[in-house]
């Protein structure tokens, strides 16, 4: 009875949502990745490389580059395993995020951090950035320059990171990175080179913008399941 | 860190380091690609040979030939998974810049009329057929033409 409904719902375009729970879920074929991860984020071993994140993070927090330093209640620089295998960059802070100086909190952030767990990944098991350290005004897209004189820092922070997959969230992310005009829906649903160390970049769409658009969360969740896939492969 | 991540997009002149990714990408791109002595004979040749580069990764390059007025551009290539987002286009412009600059009026190219996404390219920037020749290119099953395409270049200042 059920499936004869689901094939009529199909038929006339309605998507079946079901509750998030143990058998709900049916992640894609690969075997989970290890999930026997206990500790907080941002935990890091080794002394010369905790100065180096150190002395990036000062530098951020005393950065005057741009005028959004004018703005901020704090900067924010970033969070999660500094070996992560993913790395999820998305677009500036919010609100939420200036005022905790954690990079998507508030509901885009648990959006965020369930499509994470949908594939395998805690929160804590990925490295989370933004393009801008700095919250812009009202939320307005951040403007060339102010991403051109942030990007180093981010740069510094893959660099530091060494993921194997990177994740762009959302249009701004994804068109700076990339250089292109190109609307979001062509640019994901494809594994681009990124960077000299040719690393595989996927870009899907900004959580904030699926809570918005709950249907295209279909593709997204197709984004994610190509990440999932290229995780598998370069382990 | 040396080679760190520059996330920008730039069109420079390609490099003999670059030729071990600009030969990948002609693999990823072409049933019948151009080997890497291919690319290295064109460096060497002095061809005007540009490469855009996403962010540190070599992505798309072209090649041109520049002599007696005339340009001839030998190959545009866009990895297959960074098309349809403007490089080609980009990359183009570039050439077609430099040619007018070294003196040429013309442009001309082959395609392969099979290659819709090239020819509405190419045609959206003013070029236009001038000719065919026939069973120029390897395909699947026997020889495929070439259409030959041409544009005037607006001189340089």
């Amino acid at each position: 009875m059920t499936a004869l409904r689901d094939r009529y719902l199909k038929e006339i375009g309605i998507p079946v949502w079901r509750i998030r729970g143990a058998s709900a879920v049916t992640a894609p074929a690969s075997p989970e990745p290890a999930l026997a991860i206990a500790e907080p984020a941002a935990v890091v071993g080794g002394a010369p490389d905790t100065d180096v994140w150190s002395a990036l993070q000062a530098k951020v927090r005393a950065c005057t580059l741009c005028g959004l330093h004018r703005g901020r209640t704090q900067t924010v620089f970033g969070v999660g395993k500094r070996d992560a295998r993913l790395f999820v960059i998305g677009e500036a802070p919010g609100a939420d995020e200036d005022r905790q100086g954690e990079p998507f909190v508030g509901r885009a952030g648990q959006l965020l951090n369930a499509m994470l767990r949908s594939i395998g990944l805690p929160r804590a098991e990925v490295y989370i950035a933004n393009i801008l350290k700095c919250r812009p005004p009202n939320n307005r897209d951040p403007d060339p320059n102010e991403s051109a004189s942030c990007t180093p820092y981010l740069s510094q922070q893959i660099e530091l990171v060494q993921p194997r997959v990177l994740l762009a969230v959302g249009r701004i992310a994804a068109q700076w990175l990339l250089q292109t005009d190109a609307p979001i829906g062509r640019i994901r649903g494809r594994v681009v080179s990124y960077g000299p160390r040719n690393t595989p970049l996927v870009v899907t769409y900004h959580p904030a913008y699926l809570l918005r658009s709950p249907l295209e969360k279909a593709k997204a969740w197709a984004d994610l399941c190509m990440v999932k896939e290229l995780l598998s492969r370069s382990s | 860190m040396s080679a760190a991540v520059r996330p920008r997009t730039e069109i420079r002149l390609m490099q003999p380091a670059d030729l071990k990714s600009v030969a990948a990408v002609e693999r990823a791109a072409y049933q019948y690609p151009w080997s890497l002595g291919i690319f290295r004979d064109c460096l060497l040749a002095g061809y005007y040979c540009l490469v855009l580069d996403v962010g540190g990764s070599v992505t798309a390059y072209g090649i041109m030939s520049v002599a007696a007025g005339e340009a001839h551009l030998l190959n545009l290539c866009v990895h297959p998974n960074a098309q349809r987002l403007g490089y080609g286009r980009r990359l183009l412009g570039a050439l077609m810049l430099r040619a007018a600059d070294a003196g040429a009026d013309k442009i001309f190219l082959e395609v392969r009329p099979s290659n819709q996404v090239a020819l509405r390219l190419y045609a959206s920037v003013g070029f236009e057929q001038v000719g065919i020749r026939p069973a120029y290119y390897q395909a699947e099953n026997g020889r495929e033409d070439a259409v030959i395409l041409s544009a005037t270049l607006q001189p340089s200042r």
